[in-house]
């Protein structure tokens, strides 16, 4: 057996010494430590590089959880940041540990993801931004009292901030007035109630005295887990406004139409008082010409003319009278109506040639006689204005019975009616028009001409009368208006009769031109009386052959205004044309406006307007023969 | 700029990299992280952890008894 000499042990001893150095570092977690392997002692050459093996797995194992700690560390940033809001945070290193690769794909996949999900969202949530906060009309919702959101177009309304309209109680907005309605209408929509989905109340603005109209739209939902009430709001103030403006021009319309009607009336009657009164005077004045003043009855004829002249002056406040809207029935004859309105209307439309059919015995009807005889007029004017070159006009009257199975449609009560049918030869109408014919401000007529109110109101009177209104036409076939009208169990009351009020002479021939009888008679005794000479024509045509005949003894042509064959008007431009110096006077019954204000700017020399008395007509005679001297050189 | 400081002396590698990967959302662009550590493989993790996570590496410095100081600009 060999003994180990010294020196064995001593390099055994150093190289031990050796390898615990190197194991004392590695176990301080040194990896990269390594000792050299060499040695003359074959044990200590294994040791050795069992060592280094050693060393070497501990390097492998530290970088291995290095690895990890770093792909660690960057995902936990990454994800920091992502929590932070920054979505463009990705993992980007790359590792040899393909747990790491695979967690970098489902982190960035997620990332991604997430990414997609809040642009949807923050477009979603810029587009409803958008809407809310750009519409002109306001949004809210409501919790309790309180506004939990209120867009910025319903706190301009209010002339409040956002902020300050969510502290506040949305009912002090509401104008005290109508808090209870709007409490009212809360409570039962928060109940479940059948409420109106939109209403309308005021709303008092930030600023004193400035109340506007809104129009409020509710539904109910759930807001952050509680029942709330969703709200748009339309302010429309303006819109009210403008309809109570519509309103009140709608009723001057109406009006203004009422006014034209009663109007026309008023002309006609003051045209055939005024005729009237110009024979009573005429009469009148005659008589006391003839007469001594001391005579007993020469007073009493000054009074008459006195009291014509207060009659006159009555017409002349009839042309200017409009009706109140007073509605005074009474037992009517409808026959009556009929007559006294169309002779009338036909007096002032001599282009239109009237057909009554009344029937006799006909029932009497409870009316209020102004409106009756303003819907009569409407529908002259009407169909007159539906015949621009003349025409024929049919007015029926006659009794009838009319069950429910008619009356239903109409919605009034079967019974004794009588109808009144007005018929025209006009341009018809198609079923559009009659469909639309009755509503207020329909019409076909050019601008100007008709205010659409004249069917309409007609419609309203007979209706409030308790009958009603039907329409028959065709294109081009002209059109029937009937009128029922409920017959009345009265009798007709009577009306009350209606109440009556120095001389230059001269020489020549006067022409008189007038269809009245009366005027004409009595026109040619004041004339002879004032010294001229008298010829007559009862119309234009007549006139211009009269005028033409004896224009050298005719000083002067009176000429009434409305006529037929050849009104006025007509025969004064053809007079004129033929015989420029001829010298007329217009007379008429209708005042001083119209027709007769053309004719004298179109040189006439003179309007009088009847009734006059031998006094006024001396004095215009002889003014206009004096500022007008005839031309004895005239060819004519 | 703050300068924010950490110890990681006597803690061995990896967990110095892990504790500053917690306070690094903290940090502010332009902060100054200071962290010491005594593991051999301190600055061998620090660094590769500043290239990993876009971090720039301002120092490194030998303190003695194998501890170093390494301050990050974040």
């Amino acid at each position: 057996m060999n003994t180990p000499s010294r020196s064995y042990s001593a390099t055994m001893a150093a190289e031990l010494s050796d390898v615990c150095d190197v194991l004392q570092k590695i176990a301080s977690g040194d990896p990269f430590v390594r000792i050299s392997e060499a040695s003359d002692i074959e044990i200590l050459v294994r040791l050795k590089k069992q060592v280094n093996l050693t060393a070497q797995n501990l390097l492998e194992i530290v970088d291995l959880s290095h690895e990890f700690a770093i792909g660690l560390a960057e995902h936990f940033d990454v994800l920091s940041r992502v929590a932070g809001g920054d979505l463009s945070a990705r993992v980007s290193g790359s590792s040899s540990v393909e747990l790491l690769e695979s967690l970098k794909i489902i982190t960035n996949q997620m990332i991604e993801n997430i990414s997609l999900i809040m642009a949807k969202r923050q477009n979603s949530e810029e587009k409803y931004r958008a809407l809310v906060e750009n519409m002109q009309d306001g949004v809210f919702i409501l919790q309790g009292k309180k506004y939990r959101f209120v867009n910025e177009s319903l706190a301009r309304m209010h002339g409040y901030t956002v902020e300050e309209m969510l502290e506040m109680d949305s009912l002090s907005l509401v104008v005290p007035e109508h808090r209870e309605l709007v409490i009212d209408h809360y409570r039962k929509l928060l109940a479940g109630e059948p409420v109106e989905r939109e209403y309308e109340f005021d709303v008092l603005h930030k600023d004193d005295g400035i109340r506007r109209t809104i129009n409020l739209s509710m539904s109910v939902f759930t807001f952050q887990g509680k029942i709330a009430a969703l709200g748009t709001v339309k302010d429309v103030t303006e819109r009210k406004n403008a309809e109570t403006e519509r309103q009140k021009l709608e009723h001057q319309l109406y009006q203004a139409q009422k006014m034209e009607a009663v109007g026309t009336l008023a002309g006609g009657i003051a045209h055939d008082f005024n005729n009237l009164l110009m024979g009573i005077l005429g009469n009148a004045t005659l008589a006391r010409m003839h007469m001594d003043s001391s005579h007993p009855g020469y007073e009493r004829l000054k009074n008459i003319e006195t009291y014509v002249q207060s009659g006159a002056e009555l017409t002349r406040q009839l042309l200017g009278f409009a009706r109140g809207g007073k509605f005074e029935v009474k037992p009517t004859n409808p026959n009556e109506l009929i007559r006294q309105t169309s002779e009338m209307f036909g007096r002032t439309k001599k282009e239109l040639t009237l057909f009554p059919n009344l029937q006799n015995d006909i029932w009497m009807i409870d009316v209020d006689r102004s409106q009756i005889e303003q819907v009569l007029m409407n529908m002259y004017v009407n169909a007159w204005q539906a015949m621009p070159g003349g025409g024929s006009l049919y007015l029926q009257t006659e009794n009838v019975i009319l069950d429910s199975s008619f009356t239903t449609v109409f919605s009034v009560i079967p019974g004794k009616y009588v109808k009144i049918s007005i018929t025209d030869t006009g341009m018809g109408m198609d079923e559009n028009v009659q469909k639309r014919i009755f509503e207020p401000f329909f019409t076909t007529k050019e601008k100007g001409r008709g205010t659409g109110l004249g069917l309409a109101s007609a419609y309203g009177i007979i209706k409030n009368h308790g009958g009603f209104i039907n329409v028959y036409s065709e294109k081009s076939k002209g059109a029937t208006f009937t009128v029922y009208i409920p017959a009345s169990d009265q009798k007709a009351g009577n009306d009350p009769a209606p109440a009556l009020p120095q001389i230059q002479k001269g020489s020549g021939t006067v022409l008189l031109v007038d269809d009245e009888k009366l005027i004409l008679d009595i026109g040619v005794q004041l004339l002879e009386s004032l010294g001229y000479q008298v010829v007559t024509a009862s119309n234009g045509k007549q006139a211009m052959e009269i005028y033409s005949r004896c224009r050298q003894q005719i000083v002067l042509v009176i000429l009434d205004m409305i006529m037929p064959v050849m009104g006025g008007s007509e025969t004064y431009d053809k007079l004129k044309a033929a015989h420029p110096d001829v010298r007329v006077l217009l007379s008429s019954g209708y005042s001083m406006d119209g027709q007769a204000a053309d004719i004298l700017k179109r040189g006439c020399n003179g309007f009088i307007q009847k009734p006059f008395n031998i006094e006024q007509l001396s004095r215009k005679i002889s003014d206009i023969l004096q500022t007008h001297p005839m031309n004895s050189d005239s060819p004519l | 700029m703050a300068v924010v400081t950490l110890d990681t002396i006597g803690v061995k590698c990896p967990q110095p990299v892990l504790k500053i990967a917690v306070i690094a959302p903290g940090m502010k662009p332009g902060d100054i992280l200071e962290v010491a550590g005594d593991c051999p493989t301190f600055e061998r993790d620090i660094r590769a952890w500043c290239l990993r996570l876009h971090k720039v590496l301002l120092s490194v410095r030998e303190e003695g008894n194998n501890v170093k100081k390494i301050q990050i600009q974040f």
